[in-house]
């Protein structure tokens, strides 16, 4: 009995061990960052004796008042904004139909919320230009063009989060019900299904904005300046103001996702933020 | 059918014509069907960047998968503290979507040539650089890739460990079996499906991951998609058009291939885990 | 031969006690079933029979042998849990199977015993289906036999049958009982369900708060419980508002009689079991129908007596006559019974 103690005590330090590792490959590049941002001492000169010298918050300031970076920021949201939107006004209604009236086509809008995994943006836009370039110049000028784009790629996380909360509604029971009871299509879409998928819409929404807020590949080969295409950009004029803007940005989603986690712990809700 | 119309369309129109542009083109050669781009796709240089990638793909895949299921096994048997546990979920729905340029960002402040980690090391006498370490090459993608492969695995892993009943456990001990005995015969084999799965996912992931590979080189890795961006962007004489296509194309089918299996696993897993 | 004994035995968790000093013998061949509500420790015996949990005082023993520091997995004896064991990667014979080869029996000598094992559970058409195919019925089935692959001393039935359906729960049960019949194993039969218990069961061992209230064949049990909580565990019984007379005199709808524990109080609850209350029909009688409820042999009624809701049972051939609102009077059919607490 004394020998199995000392097995699973011996375990358990391998248990913490790896889990402080991993903790310091996680937390480190942060810790780092933020280092580099705050500390104006570079690398070269640092060391023991001026450690705790030279920390300030001004790259931060400057971060935050850098008229660039509120003008991409802006976009950037606005873009967040309208893919959800977007999303919402062309998925739910084929959402709720199939889970209600055509489950034999939910293997195929399944398959297709999976098509973004196939077509990564680089090679999906290597398509758009070849199509949309010659036959629609003026769509791709606008920024607000990323939004469909925007929509594809967000659509394994979003049509997940909807379908697991349309399922567990029992949206179909709900509209047996509401039927019998006379309510119109509309009606019952207004008054019962929005009403009952308000987390799954809010998981959608949340996990669409991260997504949005840290897209790089669309806004960057299509040559628009959005906050990450931003954030090279200024990293390259003003390092630290770049860092203490990118840890914002990493902090600021990390802290959304992690709301919303814990949100949906106290709801027992499973959160899959896999996509697949 | 008249509410599924918008979205029909709408995928129509900004996926599957852009795609099957992609396709067409590639084979599709001055006027007529030809294999020679998609061929001239897979030599050379290009040939270089897919096995470049798909050796990224692989190792990250591995390391990072193996970390992640071991990571997942260890938080289902901790009991305490109970905070851990619901902290990790969070973490690691945050981690897996953390690609990008922030995290580019936070590992050159860590581990580029101006890194403070980079620095401590040389202090201790541990020259990195000097072996050769760069976060604009293959090893430095590694470990970058790694930040966002581990809480991936976690996250597709996480279900399927959970899915293990003690009963199982206790069933198989108290028919003699050993607990090594009990993982050989029962508990990978439960778990491999899903294990597979995660893996391949973990490759697909970094297989189309650019932006984090863009930050750490500049721009100019020779990773697939940073070529296919170099062809995008003009940067080679014209009429090289055909060429960007065949790489989109090639890509696609490497990722068709994997995500096909990854269909194929899940459905056995869902089949097991329903009962 | 094959005895279980628990002697002394006491198992403790960080606040509460699971086991306290807790002593029972189950006879070789005999099937006991441990009953009692949620958290009585009933399982926690079970699970220390099998080694899954140690015990902080005590000895359990097989044949006066302690077993308590053999592991699980060398003690041999066969275990059906509540649902979901059955190996999921495996057909209904793989699982068989893998029991057989665990106890490294030989291949030839496999195959011939799975097939036995199969005509047994009646599973033959079933053999290769996964357990996801089956329904929960099979699957204990395949449990079942999977846990007598090896023919093991000691048969450990942890509620095989709460997640079944109510008639496939019968016939499982009627099943357990035949093989274990047939093949004189000793059995634990762990169980929250007091008709399943009676029916299966050689002996019922009832349990309260890790301790063992009474162990006795079911009709005893039923007709001569030694305290009111078994009285009140075990079937169905009336709580009766009644009144002391004198130092163990007690009435109950002007009936007397006297109580079997003390319990120092003016008022109490008389427990009177429904086919101890004889009803006759009096035009002047101080009570009135509120239910007939026809229920085969028996035929129930239900009253108000002093505020209490009481139901008495008759045979239905003599309460042919009696329809809602009659006035009735009631006796007893008892000298005595346990009164509790108000």
């Amino acid at each position: 009995m004394d020998q199995l103690m000392k097995i699973i005590s011996l375990g358990n330090v391998f248990k913490y061990l790896f889990l402080i590792l991993l903790a310091a490959f996680f937390f480190l590049p942060l810790i780092a960052m933020a280092r580099f941002a705050f500390q104006t001492i570079p690398v070269v000169s640092l060391g023991l004796d001026n450690f705790l010298q030279g920390w300030t918050l001004g790259a931060l300031w400057a971060a935050l008042t850098d008229p660039g970076a509120i003008a991409t920021t802006r976009l950037s949201l606005t873009l967040a904004f309208l893919t959800i939107l977007v999303t919402f006004v062309i998925l739910l209604p084929i959402a709720t139909y199939v889970e209600i009236f055509a489950q034999k086509y939910k293997p195929a809008l399944t398959a297709i919320t999976l098509l973004p995994w196939l077509v990564p943006p680089v090679a999906l836009v290597v398509g758009v230009a070849a199509t949309f370039r010659p036959t629609v110049p003026w769509f791709l000028s606008n920024p607000l063009s990323l939004v469909p784009f925007y929509v594809l790629w967000t659509l394994p996380f979003s049509y997940r989060a909807l379908d697991a909360g349309l399922r567990m509604m029992g949206a179909r029971t709900q509209y047996e019900a509401a039927t019998s009871m006379g309510a119109s299509w509309m009606k019952f879409f207004l008054r019962v299904i929005i009403p009952n998928l308000k987390t799954a819409m809010l998981v959608a929404a949340v996990l669409s904005f991260a997504l949005v807020m840290g897209e790089f590949a669309f806004a960057s080969l299509l040559l628009k300046q959005t906050l990450p295409t931003y954030l090279v950009v200024i990293q390259g004029s003003q390092p630290r103001v770049g860092f203490a803007l990118a840890l914002l940005v990493m902090l600021i989603s990390a802290l959304f996702l992690g709301l919303l986690v814990n949100y949906l712990r106290r709801r027992g809700v499973k959160l899959n933020a896999t996509g697949i | 059918m008249l509410v599924g119309a918008p979205f029909v369309i709408f995928i129509g129109v900004f996926l599957v014509w852009p795609t099957l542009t992609v396709l067409w083109n590639s084979v599709w050669i001055d006027g007529q069907l030809s294999a020679s781009q998609l061929l001239r796709a897979m030599s050379g240089t290009y040939r270089r960047s897919f096995v470049l990638s798909t050796q990224l793909g692989i190792l990250t895949s591995l390391i990072g998968g193996t970390v992640g299921i071991i990571l997942a096994i260890v938080a289902t048997n901790i009991k305490r503290p109970k905070w851990l546990r619901s902290f990790l979920d969070a973490w690691s729905a945050v981690a897996s979507q953390l690609g990008g340029i922030p995290l580019a960002f936070a590992f050159i402040a860590l581990l580029g040539t101006q890194g403070i980690l980079t620095a401590i090391l040389k202090f201790a006498g541990i020259d990195i650089i000097s072996y050769g370490f760069s976060l604009a090459a293959f090893s430095g993608w590694v470990v970058v890739y790694l930040y966002f492969q581990i809480p991936l695995m976690f996250l597709v892993v996480s279900p399927a460990v959970e899915g293990l009943k003690p009963e199982w456990r206790e069933a198989a001990t108290i028919l003699g079996s050993s607990a090594g005995r009990f993982w050989r015969s029962v508990g990978i084999p439960v778990l491999l499906p899903s294990i597979v799965a995660g893996y391949l996912l973990l490759f697909v992931n970094s297989f189309a991951a650019y932006a984090t590979a863009y930050a750490l080189s500049s721009g100019a890795g020779q990773l697939v998609p940073l070529q296919i961006r170099f062809i995008l962007q003009g940067n080679v004489i014209t009429g090289e058009d055909n060429l960007g296509f065949s790489l989109v194309t090639w890509t696609i089918v490497i990722l068709l291939v994997s995500l096909i299996l990854i269909n194929r696993l899940q459905k056995r897993v869902s089949k097991w885990t329903s009962s | 031969m094959a005895e279980i004994k628990f002697v002394g035995v006491t198992k403790r968790y960080d606040e509460t006690t699971a086991l306290d000093s807790f002593d029972l013998t189950i006879g070789s061949g005999e099937l006991v079933s441990l009953l009692g509500p949620s958290g009585c420790g009933k399982t926690t015996a079970l699970r220390a029979v099998a080694g899954f949990i140690g015990v902080n005082e005590g000895d359990i023993l097989l044949d006066g042998k302690s077993i308590k520091d053999i592991p699980p997995a060398k003690r041999g004896f066969g275990m059906v849990f509540q649902a979901y064991s059955l190996f999921p990667n495996m057909t209904a014979e793989e699982n068989i199977n893998f029991a057989l080869e665990l106890k490294k029996v030989k291949s030839e000598a496999r195959k011939k015993r799975v097939e036995e094992l199969l005509d047994v559970i009646n599973l033959q058409q079933h053999r290769s289906k996964f357990p996801h195919q089956l329904s929960g019925g099979q699957q204990q089935r395949v449990a079942l036999a999977r846990a007598l692959a090896t023919e093991p001393p000691v048969l450990l039935l942890d509620e095989p049958l709460s997640a079944l359906d109510a008639n496939v729960r019968d016939q499982l049960r009627d099943e357990i009982r035949d093989v274990q019949k047939k093949l004189g194993i000793t059995t634990i039969f762990v169980t929250h369900d007091q008709n399943e218990a009676m029916y299966i069961s050689d002996r019922v061992a009832v349990m309260r708060n890790g301790s063992l209230q009474q162990i006795d064949i079911p009709t005893i049990l039923y007709q001569n419980p030694t305290n009111p909580f078994v009285a009140e565990f075990v079937g169905l019984i009336n709580k009766i508002p009644a009144k002391r007379i004198s130092k163990n005199q007690w009435s109950v709808a002007g009936r007397e009689f006297i109580a079997r524990n003390d319990l120092v109080a003016d008022e109490g609850l008389a427990l009177i079991r429904p086919e101890a209350i004889a009803v006759t029909p009096d035009p002047q009688g101080e009570y009135s129908i509120e239910a007939v409820s026809f229920l085969g042999v028996v035929t129930r009624l239900q009253m108000q007596v002093a505020g209490a809701k009481v139901i008495a049972d008759l045979i239905s051939d003599q309460a042919t006559g009696f329809r809602i609102g009659d006035r009735v009077k009631l006796a007893l059919s008892t000298q005595d019974a346990f009164v509790e607490k108000r």
